[in-house]
């Protein structure tokens, strides 16, 4: 067993796991974080994704003991407080059907915006194409995408007057 | 009758993060159960089905000598093994440079897999149907390998051996990638064929690369296939037949099917070894095409 | 006194969704989510062959490695092995002697984590003997030298029992035999074998309790699981509680239990709560949609009439049954689809193999059976040298017009669908070379039986609780039935708590399919809430001391001589100084009518018209997607952004099988493309260029405020749509589907 200190939603924490353990599971056995979700476990649909650093990526697909050090967000640290633009829109343009995709849809979305904050539709289907959703809420899960950089685009304005 | 063979459940695994290139060397080169871990994105999905039980990890992020960095210098870009692929399709330089390379970079897998795979990971793994191999190879990129005998560079060509088998020895680590820039009157471009936009293995995937003399004759070129052979292959007898000529869409087209040449499909879940072959000419023309175009814009 | 919902500003609003908030903060709760202490991991263990004799296994070196807690085999069940399954009790716990499918369990290793039950997995050496001459294809299925899938002994008295056709439809009206035509076409269309794919895999946990048991499952029919699960262990119904969570995803393949009574069995075995969470790659070996062969023979007159219909459908089912066999009775009885056909022969074979058992898939066998309709018709529509749309709207049916022989009129004006569809694409606007448009339309029966009941409380401040058996597994039922309530008792949707998936809460419902919850559930829950408003009308009257007739409730209002108030004030006063509550029961019951041949006609239809522009790139056979449009006859659009994600999302799953998807096995029946990598749905690039998704709105559905049910229509016509816009732009007709580049790049070269 090794020992990991990393922060997770703004919290630290020292998790004691296997060599060969991965991140998803460290997140929904040791920490209960069941937001980021387990269907394929190869990398192909997306549903496990969260933040790291920045960064949006697979926690099927890393180990546990390769995250030391990180920062890492996952859809429950998405907001400080009730829920975010982000997520609001996806309520606002119902995009969450079943919803099992859906956190992992909200970090990749989220990391998007992180580093384009006004992105066009085409690079938000880009930025998405790694997350697969059966109900194939694609137009409205980009649409709440882009409707949420626009209302923060519009309230950064509103700040800077 | 048959019964499965017994094995037994796999051993523990053990972990190491080695900080420096040396250590990790040493680690590498010390225990043949060792294997180096990169982005991963292809590693942990053999772990998970069990594909490989590997004794001992060794983890390469924190090699300082690896960390991520592109650098440019005059007649040359580096990129350290350690740079996820988000990186160079971000990096200006490139961009503008680099357009093939780019190209490739971004339709490796998704968002998520970008962030993590590297271009050291996607030709140490030497599969045939990586997209960013045939970029490198057609933009004549040579890698830094490290190992118990020092350090040596390879062109892509030789570092490819097989189906996904490199040339790298025991205890050997790929460091940088290094291009030569390409300098005006050069264009590259990378094309894939697959039956998905995005999150797709290529039916058949083309880099190119076109060089442009002053009077307009091509001067030189490169191609790379992938997912036509065993490994990524390089059609010379295409890139010879360019040199020298003044391009016309009957050259290229010509060049595209003298690539089948080094092309020795298979039929695959994907695509049948037919189709490959007929894409080859198709992909290869079209591929010379882009790259001529920009070629031309850069003189 | 009927409420038509114009005036209650809940219908046709789009009020978030129910349970939407949990889903976009990660809190939804799904079955792998349900965290039970002490609970044990379950893995199954399978061959790597499809049918093969299982001489011994010996668990033996799995049960002493460490974390192992027991391996069960079919030898540990209870003997005979119980059997079930919707249709036909025939799918056993674990395999018994052989195994029919790849990926039928024979064992079951229990262990403290998962990752020691998975490890333990490769200790169970299960020695066997691989059967050749399994049955994989129609062609096996046919072929009389083949293998019986089925023991014989399991239908003695069927005349089929001595072949691998489980069952023949037939379905005729009219003489085709002696039906005079211009032109007949003749053609034979294949679909593949297609997987539900939900994101999330298939969840089941059991515990057992002091007097029963409690089973967790992403299950669409919480009911029929229940009644599963007590027969098989021999427990009243009421000790048997099943809590179903909002499934991630359903299309059909959580409708039916699967491996919840292997893990009943192992958690009473064990006396511990235990729990089976499938990867992916599993379920494409636990459900799928039935492949098809369909041949067409129609003939028409010169001015385009149909004047008769010929289908030969075979479609290849599983090892076992599960609700396959009516998928084949039911979809090809409407194999004619939305038109006026005097002469009609059906003849649909539901054929055994040795391949994951098929089951419900939205669409429900529809899409196999308009892809090669509207084909048909379109090859037609070319040879005749009439255009595709006038062909379809001369002859669809129109309103009130019995299109099939005692079956259901058409029950929408279903030309307006088609003609929006028309317009939305621009059917009659020049297209630049190397593009094409193409037309198509699908018709789907709702249920033909139902049984739903809900329960209403309407809580002393004019807050509301609904009771009902139904799954919300995306299609947003919680979100429709709250907002009935909330425009029934003038209420807010946000003051509704929709309690489902507890059986020992919730009152029965037969189940969650054919798109049914928003007409039968919605009727129950309608009625549940008029009950409520009768009650109050009384406790009303007596307050005021009027007379009953004097008093009006509708629409969240009580309307007296001289004053009117909303419901949620009128509560309070009319249930005084005690308080309380008033309860209302809504029952709604479809009897069907045994002498059908579908045993009740349709309660409603769903019909589609999808129209689409394509790119086709002749050299390499790509098709890129430049303009798509869905038109489904709604009734009416009860919370229009959820009847988009549905239209949407079903014309996606439908672009799937168009474009990519396809289960592919090797010769021993193996599954080759198991999981993400190598079976492509479609990605968010994938999606075309330009999506139109409308709906026709006039209010002739027999649900709540005159809706129909919406949730499969898009995906009906979308292959054949794109196959006609296909050969369109490049002359290449397809009719095996997925439309891949190679397929089209072929059939290019073939032209040539």
């Amino acid at each position: 067993m090794i020992a990991v200190d990393l922060t997770v939603n703004g919290r630290q924490h020292t998790l004691e796991v296997a060599s060969d353990v991965f991140l998803l599971e460290a997140l929904r056995d040791q920490l209960g974080l069941t937001g980021a979700k387990e269907c394929c476990l190869e990398g192909e649909c997306g549903a496990c994704t969260v933040i790291v650093d920045g960064r949006s990526m697979n926690s099927c697909l890393i180990l546990a003991a390769e995250v030391e050090g990180t920062a890492i967000v996952t859809v429950e640290g998405l907001a400080d407080d009730g829920i975010s633009n982000l997520q609001r829109s996806f309520l606002d343009n119902a995009a969450a059907q079943c919803g099992f995709c859906i956190p992992g849809q909200l970090m990749a979305a989220a990391a998007l915006l992180q580093h384009n904050p006004s992105p066009t539709r085409a690079e938000i289907r880009q930025a998405l194409a790694g997350n697969l959703c059966r109900c194939a809420g694609y137009e409205q899960i980009a649409t709440s995408v882009y409707e949420a950089a626009a209302s923060m685009a519009g309230a950064d304005e509103e700040t800077m007057r | 009758m048959s019964a499965p063979a017994l094995s037994e459940p796999p051993q523990a695994v053990h972990y190491a993060s080695p900080d420096s290139l040396s250590k990790a060397v040493d680690i590498l080169a010390g225990d043949p159960d060792a294997t180096p871990l990169a982005g991963g994105t292809d590693l942990a999905v053999a772990i998970r089905h069990g594909v490989i039980h590997p004794g001992l990890i060794v983890d390469l992020k924190n090699i300082t000598e690896m960390a991520p960095a592109i650098r440019h210098s005059d007649g040359s870009h580096s990129i350290a093994a350690n740079t996820p692929m988000t990186d160079i399709e971000r990096d200006h330089v490139i961009r503008e440079r680099l357009p093939g390379l780019v190209e490739a970079a971004e339709v490796v897998g998704s968002v998520q897999i970008r962030n993590r795979a590297t271009l050291a990971g996607n030709l140490s793994n030497a599969s045939p149907a990586a997209d960013t191999p045939p970029v490198l190879m057609a933009l004549e990129a040579s890698v830094v390998i490290v190992g118990p005998a020092g350090e040596r560079r390879l062109r892509i060509d030789d570092l490819l051996t097989g189906y996904r088998e490199t040339a790298l020895e025991r205890g050997e680590l790929l460091v940088a990638i290094e291009i030569p820039d390409p300098g005006p009157g050069a264009g590259s471009a990378f094309l894939k064929l697959g039956v998905r936009r995005a999150m797709e293995i290529s039916i058949v995937c083309v880099g190119a690369r076109v060089q442009l003399a002053d009077d307009g004759a091509i001067s030189s070129s490169g191609i790379g296939l992938g997912s036509v052979a065993p490994r990524t292959v390089r059609p010379t007898g295409s890139e010879e037949l360019l040199r020298g000529c003044q391009p016309t869409s009957e050259l290229l087209a010509e060049a595209g099917r003298a690539a089948l040449g080094v092309c020795n499909p298979i039929d695959d879940l994907r695509a049948s070894a037919e189709y490959r072959r007929a894409m080859v000419p198709v992909m290869v023309e079209r591929a010379l095409t882009i790259a001529l175009e920009r070629a031309r814009a850069t003189r | 006194m009927t409420s038509t919902g114009e005036t209650t500003e809940l219908v046709g609003r789009s009020p978030h969704r129910v349970g939407g908030v949990d889903r976009v903060t990660g809190s939804q709760e799904y079955v792998a989510d349900v965290r039970l202490p002490d609970a044990l991991h379950i893995q199954l263990v399978t061959l790597d062959c499809a049918r093969a004799r299982i001489i011994s296994i010996d668990t033996a070196r799995a049960e002493e490695a460490p974390g192992v807690v027991m391996v069960m085999t079919a030898d540990d069940l209870p003997q005979p092995v119980p059997r079930h399954g919707p249709q036909f009790q025939d799918r056993p716990v674990l395999a018994v002697g052989e195994t029919k499918y790849h990926g039928e369990p024979v064992a079951a290793v229990v262990a403290e984590t998962r990752r020691a039950a998975r490890a333990a997995v490769e200790l169970v050496t299960v020695e066997h003997e691989e059967l050749r001459g399994g049955v994989f294809t129609l062609a096996d299925a046919l072929d009389p030298e083949s293998p019986l899938v089925q023991s014989p002994q399991l239908r003695p008295d069927d005349p089929f029992a001595e072949t691998n056709i489980l069952a023949e439809h037939k379905y005729v009206w009219g003489e085709v035999d002696h039906a005079e035509a211009d032109l007949v076409v003749d053609n034979t269309y294949q679909f593949p074998m297609i997987t539900q794919f939900a994101i999330e895999p298939h969840g089941f946990m059991a515990a057992p309790q002091d007097d029963g048991i409690t089973v967790w499952s992403s299950v669409q029919h919480p009911f029929l699981l229940q009644k599963t699960i007590a027969r098989i262990l021999g427990l009243p119904l009421a000790r048997v509680r099943v809590l179903a969570p909002d499934p991630g995803g359903g299309f059909g393949g959580k409708q039916n239990p699967k491996y919840e009574p292997l893990v009943a069995f192992i958690a009473l075995a064990t006396r511990r709560p235990a729990r089976l969470i499938l990867g992916l790659g599993e379920t494409f070996q636990t459900v799928r949609r039935t492949s098809a062969t369909i041949r067409v023979r129609s003939g028409f007159d010169g001015d385009g009439t149909i004047v008769f219909q010929d289908f030969l459908s075979d479609f290849l089912i599983g090892a076992y049954v599960d609700i396959a066999d009516r998928v084949v009775g039911k979809s090809n009885y409407l194999a004619a689809g939305p038109y006026r056909v005097p002469n009609v022969r059906i003849v649909a074979r539901a054929l055994l193999s040795h391949t994951t058992p098929s089951t419900a898939m939205r669409g429900f066998g529809i899409p196999q059976l308009s892809w090669a309709r509207e084909s048909n018709i379109d090859e037609a529509a070319r040879q005749l040298g009439i255009d595709p749309l006038k062909l379809r709207l001369r002859n669809l049916a129109a309103r009130g017009e019995e299109f099939i022989p005692g079956e259901t009129a058409a029950d929408g004006k279903w030309a307006e669908t088609l003609e929006k569809a028309a317009e939305l694409i621009g059917w009659d606007t020049d297209l630049p070379a190397g593009r094409g448009r193409g037309i198509a339309v699908g018709l789907k029966s709702g249920p033909t039986t139902g049984l739903s009941y809900a329960t209403v409380r309407l809580l002393s401040d004019g807050s509301v609780v609904l009771y009902s058996g139904t799954s919300d597994m995306g299609q947003g039922a919680r979100t429709i039935f709250a907002q009935i309530a909330a425009g029934e008792l003038g209420t807010l949707v946000g003051s509704v708590r929709v309690v489902m998936g507890d059986t020992s809460l919730v009152p029965y419902d037969q189940q969650t399919s054919a798109s049914r919850s928003s007409v039968l559930m919605g009727n129950a829950v309608l009625r549940a809430c008029r009950d409520i408003q009768a009650k109050l009308r009384a406790l009303i009257a007596a307050h005021y001391d009027l007379d009953e007739s004097e008093v009006v409730v509708e629409e969240g209002m009580v309307m007296l001589p001289d004053y009117e108030m909303k419901i949620t004030r009128a509560v309070g006063i009319a249930l005084g100084r005690l308080g309380g509550e008033i309860i209302g029961n809504g029952e709604l019951r479809v009897e069907g009518d045994p002498d059908h041949p579908l045993g009740g006609k349709a309660v409603f239809y769903e019909l589609n018209c999808t129209a689409c522009e394509v790119e086709v790139d002749t050299e390499t056979g790509e098709i890129d997607l430049t303009r798509y449009v869905t038109v489904g006859d709604v009734g009416r659009a009860l919370n229009p952004n959820q009847v988009t994600g549905q239209d949407e999302g079903a014309a996606i799953m439908g672009l799937g099988h168009t474009l990519m998807e396809r289960m592919m096995l090797d010769e021993s029946g193996r599954i080759l493309n198991m999981g993400a990598v190598d079976y492509r749905i479609l990605t968010a690039m994938d999606v075309p260029h330009q999506m139109i998704s409308a709906s026709v709105e006039n209010a002739d559905g027999p649900g709540p405020y005159g809706i129909k049910g919406i949730s499969e229509g898009s995906l009906l016509a979308t292959a054949p749509a794109v196959a006609s816009a296909v050969t369109s732009a490049c002359g290449v007709v397809i009719r095996d589907l997925p439309i891949t580049p190679e397929r089209i790049w072929r059939a290019k070269r073939e032209q040539r």
